[in-house]
This record gives structure tokens, C-alpha cells and sequence, in this order.
């Protein structure tokens, strides 16, 4: 965060009684007894705006002042999206069975290149598995517009022993109360 | 007059239902399908429409455990409270239901994840009642219903002894390849263990295929059943064809020993990859029988429609998508039961229609 | 129409319990598998202490302090993938004390024109209530309170419409938050996961709902 920037924060808020400057230079965390804090500052043309993030006994008011809002937000228009699970899986490519997120209905069928696929992700291919994709138009902070296509690989945390136990469970229960014909 | 029916309603891709009326509105459903746009099961939909009481559904069976084939089950043996229950039962009965239990935890985390949602479902509900489960295994009476002068019955052919020894065995790995809870078990189909039935209704006889296979085994599918079966008494004059008429489920011996000269055939078609039935096989059933029926045409994939700029995209990065249509068809066959040379009566309904291949 | 100018989707969720703020950090979260590992060398941190942790990844914002938890989701592609990060932390964190869940639903509309924009604050609150003693009177908040929820459970629901914040540079943005909210049953101490169950069984429900009520309100407007 430039000095500029520094001094005009500080000169703002001179009543308060601690201003600290976040590692990541991009916020700014203001603490104060008080309620209402300005919660406007211009400053090298830009508009600082607050946001009061916590607040209790011990900690005072915690405010939080943040330029990045300045950039705007990063968002998707238009999306469509699947949760998908892989019925065949080829050398260059794989197979899945899409259930529509978006429009709930039909389902469909359709063929992905292992390409598609981000390198973290590649451990969690296999027969079965789930995954989302997402097709749309995502803006940037900075307003940029482009074309995406994602797949995200589930994940979940594997069934622990505790759950082990509740399927025994259940299937001891079934065991001794079903009856058969 | 005394009227037996046998309804096939097909959907192309979300499951298929056979409802059968033994006679004095003592009614059978036999799997289940959905419409994916409301997820009303077809099967309690169809006897609601013609003004049964859903009492009056005695047994519904299972013959599959797979969601993908009983899709709407659990809504439909909800809403017949006096129904029992049918399924093949797996030898080792602990490890069964254990494995349904795990499959079924998925429901905490990701519902659509479980392949057995639907079936863990009815258990619960079967054990709620504290009804009964009749284990549907080969050569066995699940229903006996007197009708007038009659015992109708239904009776499973399938599975044999072997293939459910056999089962016990590949639980274990089925557990251990999808048994994490962002796994999915793919659908096992056309396979051993798929519950075919045959039907005594007065004077008539009935078999319907599932989805059993003709398997290499001589202990399995349909060779067993044509070899070993002790309680088909007669010819059927009706035949639901196994399998949405694929190569995999036709045996050549099922018409020649177990079927009558030219019966009623009805297909459920499969609207995935290449579809089923083929051409080839329509045509090889053509020339068994000039009633040939199917709940619906085969018909080509083409994209679900949706937004005109994401259809656009799709396309651009070289993905199309194929929809999985629901085309319902229902193919309804009746009989007067106390009539030895009655006919069946077949109406069709929406999709459904009749095949009339020239044989070459 | 006004579903014609629907700009974004974006959600937030959040929890009220007994929470570490020290325990929530991108690179537990990766060594859990939670997230992939890029993500967690690459997310920003703007605080790790016993009061208070806020750190962003490329997807989601943490806000976590010993009595809140926020999840902000601004790219619709990862609403589920933020609701199994959040099952998965807290399948790991087993018995803290969960009492409300919230689920946030906030849709972003760009209305092409001053008047139309106007126009929709005045039918949500007719303005010439205000004229006679409020020079020029604008719309700024509506919220509506279902004061015992649809379903029975217990917890509330409600729709807030506002403008939208300026950083989604909409020039006649309006947004609708919708708040679904879950409390406990009576009796219940949220240390058994009651809360994370409902999120599961709900999910599905509440999207459903969300886009009906969203759907009814714009159909109204038109």
C-alpha cells in the first residue's frame, strides 16, 4: 500500500486509536471504539469505502478497508451447469452421464477430452466419479469478459470408520427385523 | 368374461413398469419409471387415471437393484400401502445389506452419488410396515391369487443360485471400487441378475424378459431357464422382450420352446449411444412374430434445447451434448382369462406403436 | 420482461456456532483435500488470528470469527463445490457447535433504463406515500419476513431487494438477497451435525424455492 495512501488513512482516522495495514496491501483493518467510522475516503482518485467486519467487548469495532472493491467483482453470466459421473473412460478422453443443474430435467450423454481436465484434478479420474462443469461467461475484477468451460472434480471426505459403523449398523438392524418370504 | 391385462409402459431412458391385473383388481407393478420433468412414478399414475385403488396393488417387484432401472419405486410402494415387496435376494444377506447401507450413505453428502437411493428406500419403508420381502429367485411361486376356477400366479425365473453365489462374491468389490461418496456405480445392464417372470392368468401364459441376458454360463441368464425352469406349465402367448431387444438378451431357444407361434412381443426402446433395439434385431423379431409392438420409436440424439449463446459455445468448444429424451409410450394387452382361445386385445398409447418390417 | 436483465447469480453461506478462527487456513484445507493444492499456495490471507481469519481463494471468501462463518460465492459455477468444501470441513471438525444456517441467494438485475429502474421501486413501495413531506422520494431497502416458514422448520425466511452494490458497476442495478435460514430444533445442541444434515437435505429444496419466489417476484413486476 503506497505511503500516500498510508498517510491520508491515518490523517482520516487521526481519533483512532490503532490502524493496521494488512500484509496483502489491500486491506486496510481499522479498530475503534466508536461507532460510526467515515466510511468514505478518497484518495489517489480512488473511493475507499468500510466495511465493519466484527465487532465485540474485548476487540472493539473492526473495520475493514478494502480497495479491491474498487476493481469491481468477478462473477458469471449465463452459466449452465452439470454434475457429471464418468461411465467410460478411453485413452485421450472419457464418458459421462450429465444430470442438468441448471434446467433439471433430462439428462445427457456426452464426451470429455482428458485435456479438459486441470493436473490436480487427473487423481480423481476414474470410473464413477463425479464431477462439476460449468459453461458460461465469467467478468473479472477488472471487467474482462471470456468464455469458460470448468470441470472441478468432487470432493468429499471418504466415509470414516464411524460411518462404517452406521451402514454395519443399519444392515444388523435389517438383518434381525426383515422378514422373508 | 374375466379380463386379465398386462401394461408395458416405457420411457426411452428412465426406466420402464409392467403393471399386471391377476384378475379381481388384484394388481402387480413390476419395476418403475419416472417423467425426469416432475418425477411422478408412471406406474401408480397410470392405475390412479383408470380409477384403481392403490390398495388394491398387492406385489411390487423389483428386478434390479439399480436406481436407473426402478426409478419412482419407493413413491410407488409408498403409495400402495398393502404391497409386499420382491427382489433377488443375495445369498450372503448381511453383506448385501451392508453394501446397501454404505451405497445409501451417500445420500448425506451427494443423493444423486447413490445408486441404490431408490432401493434402500423401499427397505425402509417395507421394514417401516414391518411387511414382508419375498425373495424372487429361479423356479419359484411370489404370488398366488385365486381367480375363479383358477390359482393365477407369478413366478420367477431368474436368478439362478449360481449367479447370486456369484454376486456375493462381487459385492465385495463393488464396495471396494465405488464405495467413496463421490463414486457413483455405474448401471449394470444387460446382466444375470435381472428378474424375469412368468405369469399364470387363467387359460394364458405370459413371460416377461427384464433385463436378462443370455450368458456364457449354462447355469445363467436365459440358458438356465430354458434348461432348468420346473414350473413353466405352458407356452406364453405374450412376451415382454428382454433387454430393449438388444443381441445380449435374445435366445433363439426362449421362442422355440417356451413361446407360442407368433405371441405378442413388446420392446422398451434405449435411447443412449447407438440405441436399442437395432434394426438387425427388429428385423430377426420380425421374423418371429407379425405383432411386434414398442413403447416407443428409436429415434436420433440431438442437443437439448437452451440458451441460444450457450448452445453457441458448446458447439464452439466442440462439445454437443446428446438429451436422453423421455418418450413415454404404453403398450396395454388384454385378455379374458376364462377363455382358452381369447386373444389379447393390444391398445397403444402416446409413443407407442407397431413394427411391420419387410423381411428381406 | 425483467428475466430478460438478469445479470448474476451469486450466493453466500453462512454459519452461526462455536468456531477456531485459528483452524481455518487455505493449506489445512488442501492437506485435507479439500481444495486443490494451487489454490491454497495462491489465496490471499488478510488474517489469521484467534478473533478473526479472512482469506480469499480464486472461488470462495472465508470470514471466520469465533461466532460466525461466511462463505461468499460470486461465480455460480462453484455454489456446490462451496457447499461440499464446507460439509467436508466440518466432517473433520466433527462436534462444533453449529446453531443457524443461512443460505444467501442474491441475483443481480441490470435494468436498461432509469424509468423502468424507478418504476420497480415504486411498485414494491408506492412512492407517493413519501412525496408530500420527502423531496424526490427513492426506494433504498425492502425486506420481507415470512414470519413462520413454509415447511414448518424452524428458522425463517426473507427477501431483501436493494440496489446493487456499486462494485458490480451496474449502472440501474437492483438485487434480491434471499435469506434462508435454519435454526435448530428445540433441544438440540448442534454438536451433532444437525445443522450440516439440513444443509445436505435442504440444498436441493431451497434452490428450488429460491428460483420460485425469485421467478413469482419478477413475474409481478413485469
Amino acid at each position: 500500500m503506497s505511503n500516500t495512501i498510508q498517510n491520508t488513512v491515518q490523517s482520516s482516522y487521526s481519533n483512532i486509536d490503532d490502524i493496521q495495514f494488512s500484509t496483502s496491501d489491500e486491506q486496510i483493518f481499522i479498530k475503534s471504539p466508536i461507532d460510526n467510522v467515515n466510511d468514505n475516503i478518497n484518495v489517489e482518485g480512488m473511493s475507499l469505502t468500510t466495511t465493519r467486519i466484527y465487532s465485540d467487548d474485548a476487540f472493539r469495532n473492526l473495520y475493514s478497508l478494502s480497495k479491491s472493491n474498487l476493481y469491481g467483482m468477478s462473477y458469471y453470466k449465463k452459466t449452465q451447469k452439470w454434475i457429471g459421473h464418468i461411465t467410460d473412460i478411453y485413452v485421450d478422453s472419457f464418458k459421462a452421464k450429465l444430470t442438468d443443474l441448471t434446467s433439471p430435467g433430462t439428462y445427457e450423454i456426452d464426451e470429455f477430452d482428458l485435456e479438459e481436465i486441470t493436473d490436480e484434478d487427473k487423481p480423481l479420474l476414474s470410473l464413477g466419479a463425479t464431477f462439476y462443469w460449468s459453461v458460461g461467461y465469467s467478468t473479472s475484477e477488472n471487467g474482462q469478459v471470456t468464455k469458460e468451460s470448468l470441470i472441478r472434480f468432487q470432493r468429499i471426505v471418504e466415509f470414516t470408520d464411524e460411518d462404517n459403523s452406521e451402514a454395519l449398523d443399519r444392515a444388523s438392524h435389517l438383518i434381525s427385523t426383515l422378514k422373508w418370504e | 368374461m374375466n379380463l386379465a391385462e398386462i401394461t408395458l409402459i416405457g420411457t426411452g431412458g428412465y426406466g420402464e413398469c409392467v403393471l399386471i391385473n391377476l384378475g379381481n383388481d388384484n394388481w402387480i407393478i413390476v419395476d418403475s419409471c419416472i417423467n425426469p420433468e416432475i418425477g411422478v412414478p408412471q406406474s401408480t399414475e397410470y392405475l390412479e387415471s383408470i380409477n384403481v385403488d392403490l390398495k388394491n396393488v398387492k406385489l411390487i417387484v423389483c428386478t434390479h437393484w439399480h436406481d436407473d432401472h426402478i426409478l419412482g419405486i419407493s413413491q410407488a410402494l409408498e403409495k400402495c400401502s398393502q404391497a409386499k415387496l420382491s427382489f433377488s435376494k443375495a445369498h450372503d444377506k448381511q453383506k448385501f445389506l451392508y453394501f446397501l447401507s454404505f451405497d445409501y450413505q451417500k445420500k448425506n453428502v451427494e443423493k444423486i452419488n447413490s445408486s441404490t437411493f431408490e432401493f434402500n428406500k423401499c427397505i425402509d419403508i417395507i421394514d417401516e410396515r414391518n411387511s414382508s420381502l419375498i425373495s424372487a429367485v429361479e423356479n419359484k411361486c411370489i404370488l398366488n391369487i385365486p381367480v375363479g376356477e383358477f390359482r393365477n400366479q407369478i413366478i420367477s425365473l431368474s436368478p439362478s443360485d449360481y449367479t447370486m453365489e456369484k454376486f456375493d462374491h462381487e459385492i465385495s468389490s463393488l464396495i471396494t471400487e465405488y464405495g467413496q461418496p463421490n463414486k457413483k456405480m455405474p448401471t449394470d445392464s444387460p446382466n444375470a441378475k435381472s428378474v424375469a417372470l412368468f405369469l399364470k392368468i387363467g387359460h394364458h401364459r405370459a413371460i416377461l424378459g427384464a433385463d436378462l441376458e443370455v450368458s456364457l454360463h449354462p447355469k445363467e441368464g436365459w440358458k438356465n431357464i430354458v434348461t432348468n425352469n420346473n414350473l413353466i406349465d405352458k407356452k406364453s402367448s405374450l412376451f415382454k422382450i428382454p433387454h430393449h431387444g438388444s443381441e445380449n438378451g435374445f435366445c433363439g431357444q426362449v421362442w422355440d420352446l417356451l413361446l407360442e407361434e407368433q405371441p405378442i412381443a413388446k420392446i422398451t426402446p434405449w435411447n443412449r449411444g447407438n440405441g436399442l433395439p437395432q434394426l438387425g434385431m427388429l428385423k430377426k423379431y420380425s421374423s418371429l412374430t407379425d405383432k411386434l409392438f414398442m413403447t416407443a420409436a428409436v429415434f436420433g440424439k440431438q442437443p437439448k434445447k437452451r440458451d441460444k449463446q450457450i448452445e453457441k459455445f458448446l458447439k464452439k468448444i466442440g462439445h454437443n451434448p446428446e438429451e436422453v429424451k423421455f418418450k413415454k409410450g404404453v403398450i396395454t394387452c388384454k385378455i379374458d382369462m376364462d377363455d382358452p382361445n381369447a386373444k389379447w386385445e393390444v391398445t397403444l398409447v402416446e409413443n407407442s406403436l407397431k413394427i411391420e418390417i419387410e423381411i428381406d | 420482461m425483467l428475466q430478460d436483465h438478469i445479470h448474476s447469480n451469486s450466493m453466500a453461506i453462512v454459519l452461526i456456532g462455536d468456531f477456531n478462527p485459528l483452524l481455518f487456513q487455505p493449506l489445512w484445507l488442501s492437506e485435507k483435500k479439500l481444495i486443490r493444492e494451487g489454490e491454497a499456495i495462491e489465496a490471499k490471507i488478510d488474517a489469521i488470528s484467534p478473533n478473526i481469519t479472512l482469506f480469499k481463494l480464486d472461488w470462495v471468501d472465508f470470514n471466520i470469527t469465533p461466532t460466525r462463518l461466511e462463505m461468499k460465492v460470486a461465480k455460480e459455477p462453484f455454489f456446490e463445490p462451496a457447499r461440499d468444501l464446507l460439509l467436508g470441513i466440518f466432517k473433520y471438525l466433527k462436534e462444533t457447535p453449529i446453531r443457524i444456517l443461512g443460505i444467501n441467494y442474491l441475483k443481480n438485475l441490470s435494468i436498461p433504463d432509469k424509468d423502468m429502474y424507478y418504476e420497480i421501486g415504486n411498485k414494491l413501495a408506492p412512492l407517493n406515500l413519501w412525496s408530500d413531506f420527502i423531496n424526490d422520494p427513492r426506494l433504498s431497502i425492502v425486506e420481507i419476513l415470512e414470519k413462520s416458514r413454509e415447511d414448518k422448520l424452524p428458522g425463517s425466511y426473507r427477501v431483501k431487494i436493494f440496489p446493487t452494490p456499486s462494485n458490480y458497476n451496474i449502472q440501474y442495478g437492483i438485487t434480491i438477497n434471499i435469506t434462508d435460514q435454519y435454526d435448530l430444533n428445540e433441544g438440540a445442541n448442534g454438536r451433532n451435525g444437525e445443522i450440516l444434515n439440513i444443509l445436505t437435505e435442504q440444498w436441493e429444496i431451497s434452490g428450488k424455492r429460491a428460483k420460485r419466489v425469485i421467478d413469482s417476484l419478477l413475474t409481478k413486476l413485469n
